[in-house]
């Protein structure tokens, strides 16, 4: 074979090779397509589903609970409402010079200007 | 997402989206990845029903094996042309436990106009020349030549060399020249 014979050889295989890439024989069918599909479809692993936590039997205590950060926050809440009531207590007898005694006494008629001394108009007021 | 803005996406990329249960890329790994599959098969087996079996077999094997896919590891395309191959080197050795008989001619039940005629007779031919040349050949010619695959990838596929690839594209195509030279007739190229 010569080279001129080689080169018409090599130039017709790539002419049918092309002709095969376009030849419709080729092409799946599309009944294969839906076959195809529908295995695809029926062998699909399924989304997952949203995790749905059981209510818990608590109800209201423990969804109060949960909205504060549970028993830790309780515990700290605890602690600061005992810190205020004791606060609150020590403090009176500088607030109020009579301590609680003077609060619901019989001298009880002058107690504002002893909170705040922009109440004492009404005192005066009252005289 | 509408269907054409995953064209751009990636084979792995999709595989993944199908594990996670999207149906989009169910549909369009199924249209990606069937004619390639199919073609192959039919090229190497030179039979419509039984290349559709082949196709439809190795995608299911995908199917199977989304779940486990490791983006990145290999690329979809080769190993489904590894798979496919293998199912269709299956089938030719079957076909040659029955008996050389039970080998199907290419189809010949077209009708149609002189020039479409004359354009199956050729793609017959070639058929016929692909069909009688050794499956290694077969397979490196048309993942070279009808599928348009690089020499790299194919050695993947075949899990051979790229010098071994080149050796056999070689070959099978000397052997192809061969085998259509006694059907110059049917090729409607002038006799030289």
């Amino acid at each position: 074979m010569n080279m001129a014979d080689k080169r018409v050889q090599d130039q017709e295989l790539d002419a049918l090779f092309a002709a095969a890439r376009d030849d419709a024989a080729q092409a799946p069918s599309s009944d294969l397509m839906a076959r195809v599909l529908a295995d695809a479809e029926a062998m699909q692993p399924k989304p997952a589903a949203p995790v749905v936590r059981p209510q818990s039997r608590g109800g209201l205590v423990s969804g109060i609970l949960s909205a504060i950060g549970g028993w830790p926050s309780l515990g700290g809440l605890a602690a600061a409402t005992v810190a205020g009531v004791w606060i609150g207590f020590s403090a009176t007898p500088t607030v109020l010079p009579d301590g609680l005694a003077g609060l619901v006494g019989e001298t009880n008629s002058d107690y504002l200007a002893y909170l705040d001394t922009s109440y004492a108009y009404l005192e005066e007021d009252a005289q | 997402m509408p269907f054409d803005a995953q064209d751009e996406t990636g084979d792995d990329a999709l595989l993944v989206l199908y594990a996670n249960g999207d149906d989009r890329a169910a549909r369009a790994l199924t249209m990606r990845l069937t004619p390639r599959v199919f073609a192959q098969a039919f090229r190497m087996l030179g039979d419509r029903a039984e290349a559709e079996d082949v196709a439809q077999e190795a995608l299911m094997r995908l199917w199977k094996i989304a779940p486990e896919w490791r983006q990145g590891e290999a690329k979809v395309s080769t190993w489904l042309y590894r798979v496919t191959a293998n199912l269709c080197t299956d089938r030719l050795r079957k076909r040659r436990s029955v008996g050389i008989d039970e080998i199907p001619e290419p189809e010949d039940d077209a009708v149609g106009p002189a020039e479409a005629l004359q354009d199956k007779a050729r793609l017959d031919a070639l058929q016929g020349a692909l069909n009688a040349l050794p499956d290694r050949q077969r397979q490196a010619v048309i993942l070279r030549h009808i599928e348009g695959l690089g020499n790299p990838e194919i050695a993947e596929i075949m899990e051979i060399s790229v010098e071994a690839v080149e050796s056999l594209t070689a070959r099978g195509k000397r052997a192809l020249a061969v085998g259509l030279a006694g059907r110059k007739d049917e090729l409607g190229y002038e006799h030289g």
